[in-house]
């Protein structure tokens, strides 16, 4: 008997094989590029035919976005207070799939240039995102940065670790301005 | 002198029939579904269990 691939692309191995003794044969099918249904048959030319479906899932992909939720300046003094909530995505992925946070990198930039740089510890993305990892769906965290500058802008840079063991980051910025 | 040569073609083409796994054995009736349908998996990978197919005589 043999296995073919009919619809999606992909692989089937082997393409032909023989049953045990318990009459099973087995093939192992590696799907094509396609999103959505793809499809194998077994069949033994002019005898018979048994059809197979997947779904070809997308890979589990990361996207982060900021927001500014208030911001407060002081014109006497120049003391500035910025509330923002970072929002991660997880899109993609099979059931179950998930990105583990590693690290991370936030920097706090005036007039276009980077005033400070701090490192962001794997201890401190988890306790910023209250978990550590990032499943399907949306994340929420929130928090608030004071300065004695005024207007400021602050970019978050987080890395993550995906299920296919390559790592990944995404960047997320907010404007702190009135 | 034939009787040989016969006797060496029907050797040969008894062996090829035996390899080629594309031909209907005589017993060969169906293929029954066991499993592996309805799977997914990421695109590009492969899925986490095998397809399994019964072979009924």
């Amino acid at each position: 008997m043999r296995w073919r691939i009919t619809a999606g692309g992909g692989s089937v191995a082997p393409t032909s094989s023989t049953s045990g003794a318990d009459g099973i044969a087995d093939a192992t099918w590696t799907l094509g590029n396609e999103l959505g249904t793809q499809e194998a048959i077994a069949y033994i030319a002019g005898v018979d035919t048994v059809a197979f479906t997947a779904a070809g899932v997308a890979p589990l992909e990361i996207r982060i976005n900021g927001a500014v939720d208030a911001f407060t300046l002081d014109a006497a003094t120049n003391e500035s207070r910025c509330e923002y909530t970072v929002t991660a995505r997880a899109i993609g992925g099979e059931t179950g799939e998930y990105a583990a946070w590693l690290d991370g990198v936030l920097q706090w930039v005036k007039d276009d240039e980077v005033v400070d740089t701090d490192p962001l510890s794997e201890q401190d993305v988890i306790d910023f995102w209250g978990s550590d990892r990032i499943e399907a769906g949306e994340t929420q965290a929130a928090s608030y940065y004071t300065a004695w500058t005024g207007e400021f802008r602050l970019f978050f840079t987080f890395r993550f670790e995906l299920p296919s063991g390559e790592l990944g980051s995404a960047t997320a910025g907010v404007a702190c301005e009135a | 002198m034939k009787a040989p040569r016969t006797i060496a073609f029907a050797l040969s083409f008894a062996a090829l029939a035996c390899s080629d796994s594309t031909e209907p054995s005589p017993e060969a009736a169906s293929l029954v579904y066991v499993d592996g349908d309805g799977q997914s998996a990421v695109v590009g990978s492969a899925l986490p269990q095998p397809l399994l197919v019964r072979v009924d005589d």
